[in-house]
């Protein structure tokens, strides 16, 4: 893990908040710098530095999903971003030097999303903090997760979703999540993991993690995301479903999501000079409908069809949906496009 | 890496082929990539026997060379969707309709749907045209070819 905060800077309208002290406790060494708007150095943050500021925007916000297809009607919920993995594929890299800032007005997130549910009571809404950040691999900055569980697994129509690729799980055993929270693992196949996301824990490390949340109580969630094309796949993606379905109850997993390799063509030139042994972006990737380079077709169909039957042979009660795809695909490999708990 | 590109470029222009701005950007991108998928150095895409024989081909103008060499490289970078419009046109060939429709798929095939363009003089023209298009229904020529594609595993 590449974490290596060398200075902080503070907005000063966050001193107030109490996970303002508590970072600056953790990380009373380095120096910092007090500014009157987060916006004015935001632009200019190196990846040494760590940027904490109160929101005064919207946490909450409708996942944007790609234009043109599939939508799961799922809600983002934004604590800030960075994350210390440094997967290849990552759109992170996209943002200039990868800066880390933290949003730390929790208790606004929180009340937010109490509207959120509010105005919406007849609906479960869906809400995962991880597409920003790493949801467990951000506890190196701070603990969400602490505060979030208890809270907001209060809230009736709410089903929150912990997303990570960190298998150090321990402080979210002890947690009240009143079985509201999703803990969610993204996987890939050994081969990948350990050539694109080499930063992050091992795939034998997360399943493992899943198995204590599992014991836990939390229901969890697979992302297999980004499928990768690759001499090998077919073996490689059939033993890692093999090993969830050998470690995990299929009647604990709230669902398993799919999603080929996509990225903004202004990424590709980026991936290729930070990461010049990473092969993933010579694969036969071609402009989709929302203009993003996505692998052809056909084999995105091969993909999911195979990921689909393998998980079949072992569970059929499990919902499989594709992340970013359309109804017709989703239909002719046997998953669910667009899901949503309602 | 720049200097071994520029050179590949340089062999092209060497055989006669004249590069604008955008087929340099072309080029570039497609031997960059096609030495990363297949492992080889830049300098090695351009040794292909096929390139090779439409550089050295007497017959060819400048034009004609530089439309084959990229319909060369693209078939090497996307040799999949390149195999999937070669059956897709010979599928639509087997049908043998009228020339005077123009069937065209979505691009790289992202969805099923084909467009059509076409003009006509006379009724006799776009009653030929009406039945060509019914016989392209149910033809689900789309699925079929993707189907068709071969995937490693």
């Amino acid at each position: 893990m590449s974490f290596e905060i060398q200075r902080l800077i503070v907005e000063k309208s966050a001193l107030k908040e109490p996970l303002t002290e508590k970072i600056l406790k953790r990380f009373s060494s380095l120096p910092v710098e007090y500014v009157d708007k987060a916006k004015s150095v935001k632009k200019g943050l190196k990846s040494s530095e760590l940027l904490i500021a109160a929101n005064k925007g919207s946490f909450v916000k409708k996942c944007p999903g790609t234009p043109k297809y599939g939508c799961c009607d799922y809600y983002v919920l934004n604590l800030g971003i960075g994350c210390f993995y440094n997967c290849t594929y990552c759109y992170l890299h996209y943002y200039v030097n990868s800066p880390y800032f933290v949003f730390v007005n929790i208790e606004k997130a929180i009340a937010e999303v109490k509207q959120l549910c509010n105005r919406n009571p007849g609906k479960i809404i869906r809400l995962g903090s991880g597409e920003f950040i790493d949801s467990i691999g951000f506890n190196e900055i701070i603990d969400f997760n602490k505060v979030l569980v208890p809270k907001l697994s209060k809230i009736g129509n709410l089903l929150f979703e912990i997303k990570t690729k960190s298998s150090d799980v321990k402080s979210l055993l002890s947690l009240e999540h009143r079985g509201k929270v999703v803990v969610s693992f993204s996987v890939n196949s050994d081969e990948i993991a350990n050539k694109e996301e080499k930063e992050a824990d091992s795939l034998q490390k997360r399943i493992e993690a899943a198995r204590l949340c599992q014991e836990a109580g939390y229901k969890i969630g697979f992302h297999f995301d980004p499928l990768i094309y690759y001499e090998g796949w077919q073996e490689g993606y059939r033993q890692v479903v093999d090993m969830i379905f050998k470690h995990i109850e299929p009647k604990n997993i709230a669902w398993i999501s799919l999603g080929a390799l996509r990225f903004n063509k202004a990424l590709k030139p980026v991936i290729q000079e930070k990461f010049p042994n990473s092969k993933i972006i010579y694969g036969e990737l071609v402009p989709g409908i929302d203009n993003k380079l996505r692998y052809f077709i056909a084999i995105r169909k091969k993909l999911f069809k195979t990921l689909v039957e393998n998980i079949k042979t072992h569970t059929k009660q499990v919902p499989v949906y594709l992340c970013m795809e359309n109804k017709d695909l989703a239909d002719e490999v046997g998953a669910i496009a667009g899901f949503s708990l309602n | 890496m720049a200097g071994d590109i520029d050179n590949a470029l340089n062999i092209l222009k060497s055989a006669g082929l004249k590069l604008g701005t955008n087929w340099q950007k072309l080029f570039k991108e497609l031997i960059t990539d096609i030495a990363g998928r297949e492992n080889i150095a830049i300098a090695e895409v351009l040794k292909s026997p096929f390139i090779q024989s439409v550089l050295k081909d007497k017959k060819l103008s400048g034009p004609q060379k530089l439309s084959r060499v990229k319909a060369l490289l693209q078939e090497r970078r996307f040799p999949l969707y390149s195999q999937t419009m070669k059956s897709f046109k010979e599928q639509l060939a087997e049908l043998k309709i009228s020339p005077k429709l123009k069937v065209i798929p979505t691009p790289y095939f992202e969805d099923e749907n084909l467009r059509f363009e076409f003009s006509y003089d006379t009724d006799d023209e776009l009653e030929e045209i009406r039945a060509a298009i019914k016989k392209l229904q149910g033809a689900d020529l789309v699925k079929n070819v993707l189907r068709d594609t071969k995937i490693n595993s």
